[in-house]
């Protein structure tokens, strides 16, 4: 990349800048499109000279799309990689499910059907929908599921890993049951971030207790059905598609190994091969931050939580109750000291929870099944990388294929070089693309972005500034990355934001907006 | 003559203390559990004597024992109750609030008191920034220590509330520890995870732009600075170091406790040894303690904080030990009849004294360089090269003759390591050495010398320092040096003529109109620079003579467009007058419209933004720098 500098003229200094970023975050949101459903078009019309059709809808912050690939003289094969959102009631996604329903109607049938289904982590944003319209998958034939191998009830270490998931879930969840909790989940107060977070695997708006997991697992339910379920690993492939000529698929993550799921990879974790890499004092610690939450109904009981507290019962003063007294003016000339309410720590130790519901964000989204779709004449490949994090993007350096009548196997790299579609990760967030071994790699000249992504929806996000009294919002999309792509793609970069214009580079490569979906053919 | 009642009878009375002793564990409590090490598992610190009756809360800091998660507080120590005075304080113990925060003051105490010693000036917190421009709160008196503030492994300094944060936390249930599993350990309780903390604060108030990332090298000195200060720290105790001397039969490069930092915390959180061991490690497959090989490319592979602050500490303390055996060479040879090998056995008594005597000045001297080179470093971005050629400039200032080889093993020692600066010739004490001011290229050598004289005569620089060195209190001090730095600010902008010389001498814009796009611009046309500090010291030099010294620092921001992307980049100088010459000895700059390193800025903050972990996304950046990174 050629390193250009420019100098900014000399008005143009920090808080002029800082300015402008609070103006972008506070800037009104543009109203949501209305979701108009365009009448029925027969199924594969339009699907004629072309290998692949991918569409992305605008349904919200979250990811949808259906890849539909020709066959002759069958109907297409419709797969549906991912269909979520956050903060989309049922009646939204209702819509949206059966549009997708009506794109895979099938000639002289009654029921659509999906060939496929992919569920590539356990996220809201990716499965909300397969709750909140179960009613029209449940019309809907399903020809088969595929999920990473951390998904396989059967695994061993993903057995493991659920398990310490399961365990961070319930310290974090017994955080919200708190009072805390309420106020968290009003964007305030210091578990905020927690609660946001936390909604990723929550239950969803309007179907009510339906969790993700059971999102997960009607999809796993509907693989056995059909008697087509796949939990991959990666290197697995070159694999076909039932009667679709000239595409190959390959598995690029999630990763094996305990390594590179982590995002930090700690000497100790390789040396004990855990997976989670929560350590063990870590994990105590939290059990002793769980017992230390305000009312933390039913719990612990209290002589357990005494066993967390670091000294006899003699030595504890608490505010107001007998002996504070005696350090009633020492407290008063320094912690309680007027205008010294900066340095002040009572809410600081709930960081370890914040730590805590990242960690399992990070490690849940690294859990991402990764398909490479190449299409064998022009060799050009479609990237589909769900949220992918850093270790998973770091680990396809060593992951390979072998070929059938090759001694040469082909890597996971070289597929990232041909890349001329790449399904944007995690809403275009600053970690979920690498540079180096990721983006840098991909040098195709016509190289196309699809960013699913509502802006509205992420500026809600996040913690409520103390001042503004209005969220923080999520950083999506990360500027930094955004301008890299915008360049990678010669401006060839679509938003799946219903509010956003399609770009004249995008439009001439062939880009397709429609109010519900954006669409590319190949 | 009638006696007034409340006159004090002056013979009878016993003059005030100069120190307070006070018991502590002397490294942390793990080695009162162990059988050969229960000995030297207490140490008395003592500390400059001041009168407190309660907290404890003197002139620098101030202990507030908070436990939020356990919604309590405990009772602050009177450490003037005569029962203490009469036992030099409480005795060591993990079940008793009152000396935790006894041991949290005695160690950052020491700490503080090592590092005045060092630089001969009074130590000073970052200012709080209220928003307010000379707001006299932003003078912040006490550095806060909180002993238990949370449950976690985790201990940090936290500029934002200007306080020092220890948790504690249950040890690995792994039986294999040397920890009781499950027995709850204190970070505040360790000399190593408290000198360290406590460095951290004294050198943001030091050197407040060493904070921020803006290469690989200014977070991990942050953590190596502190690291260094606490390892050498260890050398100060008297019976410890006889004890680590005698069971290594001298030989300091082998496996000891003086040369490892947080023993019980690394073990307590799972590792097989201490948290950092600057001289070996234990060997993953074989369990085996190996020492450590230096390794010239190692520094290019070590982007980690941690891990790279490690290469600089085992840098430095590989310099203490070549000189530690030069001092030792010849007692050995005088114990050993002119042979110099010693025979099977243990060391005599009077020649493991004698050892750990040369030990401990070497370790003094040795960090007596590296707290002095703060003077000589840049106000910002600094790098380990640079850092090197402030250790050597610093050293050379007070010690022109290096009778004993100490920079030679420093260079070293450094080179071993790859931590080379950029832009030097040769890696000779000369070249190291920053260079003079430079030669003005229109105007004669002569005249740039006696306008810098004049400029400093109207700048007033003997005045202010005489002033200051006389003052009592910190806050007086803080208060004129903030007058000072006004002053000069003053004189700066409005004269042209010694804007443009100093403009000349630190690549910044000073003059007015005359400052490149980039450089934010007053209305009246003079681009906005900051006087950040303005130190004084006087040290005696090995010659005798008093080197009477000034130390500005001068900030300026410029901000630069990268693909779409804004960058501000801090550049800076550091002059360095000597005031008995009144001339500016040496430039140490970070000037504008480097392009080298802008590149290089830029490069590291867009990298930077694909390694850090997804909590920028959810929660936004961080001001608590070190919570994170400590996080273990």
């Amino acid at each position: 990349m050629k390193f250009s500098l420019r100098f900014i003229a000399t008005n143009c200094n920090r808080q002029i800048i800082q300015h402008l970023h609070i103006m972008a975050t506070n800037k009104k949101t543009t109203p949501r499109a209305k979701v108009s459903i365009a009448r029925l078009d027969s199924a594969d019309a339009g699907l004629k000279n072309c290998t692949v059709r991918v569409r992305m809808y605008r349904h919200g912050l979250g990811d949808c799309f259906l890849l539909s690939f020709p066959r002759k003289k069958k109907d297409p094969f419709h797969m549906l990689i991912d269909f979520g959102a956050l903060n989309r009631d049922s009646k939204h996604m209702l819509q949206f499910a059966e549009e997708i329903e009506r794109a895979t109607k099938r000639s002289g049938q009654a029921k659509s059907r999906l060939d496929l289904v992919v569920a590539t982590h356990e996220h809201k944003d990716h499965l909300s929908g397969f709750n909140q319209a179960r009613e029209v998958f449940d019309r809907m034939d399903i020809g088969g599921v595929w999920m990473g191998w951390t998904e396989d009830p059967e695994d061993k270490e993903a057995q493991r890993l659920s398990a310490a998931r399961g365990e961070a879930v319930s310290h974090l969840r017994a955080a919200l049951d708190t009072p805390l909790g309420l106020a968290a989940a009003q964007g305030d107060g210091p578990l905020a971030n927690v609660s946001h977070i936390m909604e990723l695997s929550d239950g969803d708006d309007a179907i009510g207790k339906r969790t993700i997991a059971e999102a997960l697992e009607y999809l796993r339910q509907r693989g056995e059905k059909a008697g087509h379920i796949k939990y991959f690993e990666p290197g697995t492939g070159p694999l076909t598609l039932d009667g679709v000529e000239g595409v190959k698929v390959y598995v690029l993550g999630p990763p094996r190994g305990d390594l590179l799921l982590a995002s930090h990879v700690t000497k100790k974790a390789q040396e004990e091969e855990i997976v989670y890499h929560l350590r063990h004092a870590n994990d105590a610690s939290l059990a002793a931050n769980r017992a230390a939450l305000p009312a933390a109904p039913g719990s612990f009981s209290s002589s357990e939580t005494d066993k967390f507290h670091p000294f006899t019962r003699e030595h504890r003063i608490k505010r107001g109750e007998i002996w504070w007294d005696a350090i009633e003016s020492y407290i008063g000339k320094t912690y309680d000291k007027s205008g010294k309410e900066w340095r002040r720590i009572d809410e600081d130790w709930l960081g370890a929870f914040d730590q805590l519901a990242l960690k399992l964000a990070d490690d849940t989204n690294n859990t991402s099944l990764v398909l490479a779709f190449e299409i064998v004449k022009t060799r050009e490949v479609l990237l589909f990388v769900g949220d992918a994090q850093v270790g998973n993007w770091q680990s396809w350096a060593n992951v390979e294929f072998k070929l059938a009548g090759s001694d040469e196997n082909l890597s996971a790299h070289d597929l990232l070089r041909r890349t001329v579609f790449y399904k944007v990760g995690h809403h275009a967030s600053h970690n979920a693309t690498l540079k180096k071994g990721g983006l840098e790699l991909m040098k195709s000249p016509k190289l196309v972005a699809f960013v699913p992504l509502d802006k509205a929806t992420a500026a809600k996000q996040g913690k409520k500034d103390p001042e503004t009294q209005k969220p923080r919002g999520w950083q999506m999309p990360a500027k930094a990355l955004y301008t890299a792509l915008k360049q990678c793609t010669a401006d060839r970069i679509v938003i799946s934001d219903a509010s956003e214009p399609l770009s004249p580079a995008a439009k001439a490569a062939g880009v397709r907006a429609e109010p519900t979906y954006c669409e590319f053919k190949l | 003559m009638s006696t007034d009642m409340s006159a004090i009878h002056r013979a009878s009375q016993p003059q005030a203390p100069t120190h307070r002793l006070l018991r502590g564990y002397a490294f942390d409590p793990s080695l009162a559990g162990q059988l050969d090490t229960a000995q030297v598992s207490e140490i008395l610190y003592k500390v400059p004597w001041e009168a407190m009756p309660d907290g404890p809360r003197g002139e620098y800091i101030e202990v507030v024992d908070f436990d939020p998660p356990s919604g309590c507080f405990y009772a602050p120590v009177n450490l003037d109750h005569p029962h203490i005075l009469a036992q030099n304080g409480l005795a060591p113990s993990d079940g008793n609030p009152q000396f935790h925060q006894q041991m949290v003051y005695a160690v950052a105490m020491t700490t503080i008191d090592r590092f005045e010693r060092a630089l001969g000036r009074k130590a000073m917190w970052t200012d709080r920034w209220s928003g307010v421009k000379g707001d006299p709160d932003d003078f912040v008196q006490h550095l806060r220590i909180y002993p238990h503030a949370m449950r976690d492994a985790n201990a940090y300094y936290s500029r934002s509330k200007g306080a020092l944060m220890f948790g504690y936390f249950p040890a690995t249930a792994d039986r294999n520890s040397k920890e009781f599993p499950g027995g709850v350990v204190f970070t505040c309780l360790s000399h190593d995870i408290i000198a360290h903390e406590t460095t951290h604060a004294l050198l943001d108030g030091f050197h407040e732009h060493f904070m921020e990332p803006t290469n690989d090298d200014v977070l991990a000195f942050h953590e190596a600075f502190a690291d260094i200060v606490a390892l050498f720290q260890h050398f100060t105790f008297p019976e410890q170091l006889r004890h680590q001397i005698a069971k290594t039969r001298g030989d300091l490069s082998s496996e000891n406790l003086l040369g490892q930092l947080a023993t019980q915390f690394g073990h307590a959180s799972g590792s097989r040894g201490a948290l950092r061991d600057f001289i070996g490690k234990y060997d993953e497959k074989t369990k085996d303690w190996v020492r450590r090989e230096p390794d010239p490319t190692e520094l290019d592979r070590t982007p980690e904080v941690h891990d790279r602050g490690a290469i600089l500490v085992a840098a430095v303390f590989e310099a203490f030990l070549s000189i530690y055996r030069s001092r030792t060479r010849d007692l050995l040879r005088l114990a050993t009849g002119g042979s110099g090998v010693l025979r099977e056995g243990e060391l005599h008594p009077d020649l493991v004294n004698r050892l750990a005597s040369e030990a401990s000045k070497a370790a003094g001297h040795l960090l007596n360089i590296c707290i002095r080179a703060l003077d000589y470093c840049p106000p910002v971005d600094l790098t380990f090269g640079e850092y090197l050629r402030a250790l050597i400039t610093a050293d050379m200032d007070i010690m022109p003759e290096d009778p004993l080889g100490y920079r030679v093993a420093i260079i070293e020692a450094f080179r071993r390591r790859g931590i080379y600066p950029e832009r030097v010739r040769t890696l000779s004490e000369d070249s190291l050495r920053w260079s003079h001011p430079e030669e003005d290229p229109i105007r004669p050598a002569e005249e740039v010398k006696e306008t810098l004289a004049q400029f400093m005569k109207s700048i007033r620089m003997r005045e202010h320092v005489d002033q200051l060195r006389y003052l009592k209190t910190r806050r007086e001090v803080w208060e004129k040096m903030s007058d000072a730095r006004k002053a000069i600010h003053g004189a700066v902008r409005t004269e042209i003529e010694k804007a443009e010389i100093l403009q000349h001498l630190t690549g910044l814009a000073l003059a007015e109109y005359q400052a490149p796009p980039g450089v934010r611009v007053r209305r009246d046309g003079v681009p906005v620079f900051q006087i950040k500090a303005f130190r004084e010291a006087r040290r005696l030099r090995d010659d005798g003579r008093v080197l009477n010294q000034a130390f500005i620092t001068i900030l300026q921001e410029e901000i630069m467009e990268h693909e779409g992307e804004e960058h501000m980049i801090r550049c800076g100088s550091t002059l360095v007058i000597d005031l008995d010459e009144m001339i500016i000895t040496y430039v140490i700059r970070k000037g504008l419209r480097d392009h080298d390193r802008l590149k290089r800025t830029i490069k590291f903050y867009e990298n930077g933004q694909t390694s850090v972990a997804l909590s920028n996304t959810y929660l936004g950046k961080t001001d608590e720098v070190f919570a994170a990174l400590h996080r273990h």
